[in-house]
């Protein structure tokens, strides 16, 4: 199988997720106006990468602007899995974020409704 | 002769661990005030941000004042921000905010609310202690400096003073500024969020008091500025993340 091929497959789902995510939570009013563009800007990079790995590998050849080997399987397995790693580390942060202004949110709570009695 | 408006204002403390000065330092603020056109009430509010020491105690000592307590400790800007809630949820015209460490001139706290009262267009007032000839030492000058370019570099916003604790508060801004930091940085943001809310900041020279008790308690200088310029990152990383 085309290894091109095989890292499009793998990593497509991932980008439309992304994009499809990023457009809810726009709609749902979660995201602001320039918080989508960032992240439908980020994945259609992402997209565009992806896409086009073979095309950008032969002009930075051709152009003797790397002597990499083409790409084998588990370029093309580290490049899934970084993709991957990357996506996950994001959604913990921005989890530790909420479940720590949560943490805030009842500290702040109980202090005022303390005072009251 | 015409009666002066009554204008009640309220003084955030939050305090971490200042049991050995807080009751000193509240003791020396003022209760009333009588400016050219109004009768200002004080009302000062301590926020314990789960304080280790008798801190929540000391303040409950204190005769008119009211003692907040949060059960763990979140940081400055969490007990700046119950504080504020407080401020807003029980109608004070303004409020302030001083630190307890005793570093603030209570001086300086009213000649900022007279400021504001006579420019009510302001909602956001900042005592900048680089705009005064004050006492400085110059490490903590170029460290302040340094953290306002950096506030201006990735917020977009400047002040003379970001790090500045004694703030001046609006009505209209108890009503509308939010932010997130629970940590030091929350001073930077909040400038950020003000600005974004669309409201008027502005600056007052004023002079910072250092006493032995708050250079060894302060923070350590360069790792205190490294620190929030960390906690100054994440903020921002976070805004565009989330």
């Amino acid at each position: 199988m085309n290894k091109y091929l095989l890292l499009i497959i793998l990593n497509v789902p991932f980008i439309v997720y992304g994009l499809i995510k990023a457009t809810i939570y726009y709609k749902e009013g979660v995201y602001s106006v320039l918080q989508l563009v960032t992240r439908v800007t980020f994945w259609i990079l992402a997209l565009v990468g992806v896409l086009f790995t073979q095309q950008l590998y032969n002009f930075l050849i051709g152009h003797d602007l790397t002597n990499s080997s083409p790409l084998s399987i588990a370029d093309v397995l580290l490049a899934t899995f970084s993709f991957l790693s990357l996506t996950m580390i994001i959604r913990l942060y921005a989890r530790m974020e909420k479940a720590e202004k949560k943490v805030a949110d009842l500290n702040e709570e109980l202090a005022l409704r303390y005072a009251e009695d | 002769m015409s009666k002066r408006k009554q204008i009640r204002v309220c003084v955030v403390i939050p305090a971490y661990n200042e049991a050995s000065v807080l009751a000193e330092v509240l003791r020396n603020l003022p209760k009333l005030h009588h400016h050219q056109s109004f009768k200002i009430n004080f009302t000062t509010v301590v926020v314990d941000d789960g304080s280790s020491d008798n801190t929540y105690q000391e303040a409950r000592g204190v005769e008119g004042v009211v003692a907040l307590k949060h059960i763990i400790n979140m940081g400055a800007g969490a007990a700046t921000r119950t504080g504020l809630r407080y401020a807003k949820e029980h109608g004070y015209d303004l409020a302030i905010t001083m630190d307890a460490d005793g570093q603030h001139a209570a001086n300086d706290a009213l000649g900022l609310i007279e400021r504001i009262l006579d420019e009510p267009e302001l909602d956001l007032l900042i005592g900048s202690r680089l705009k005064s000839d004050g006492n400085m030492p110059r490490h903590k000058k170029i460290g302040n400096k340094g953290l306002s370019y950096v506030t201006f570099l990735l917020l977009g916003t400047y002040v003379s003073d970001s790090q500045s604790g004694l703030r001046v508060y609006s009505r209209k801004a108890l009503e509308n500024l939010s932010y997130h930091s629970n940590n030091y940085a929350f001073c930077s943001e909040m400038i950020w969020q003000a600005k974004r809310a669309g409201l008027r900041i502005a600056e007052h020279p004023i002079e910072a008091i250092y006493t032995e008790y708050s250079k060894q308690k302060g923070q350590k200088n360069f790792s205190g500025a490294m620190k929030i310029l960390q906690q100054l990152v994440n903020r921002r990383i976070m805004d565009i993340i989330q």
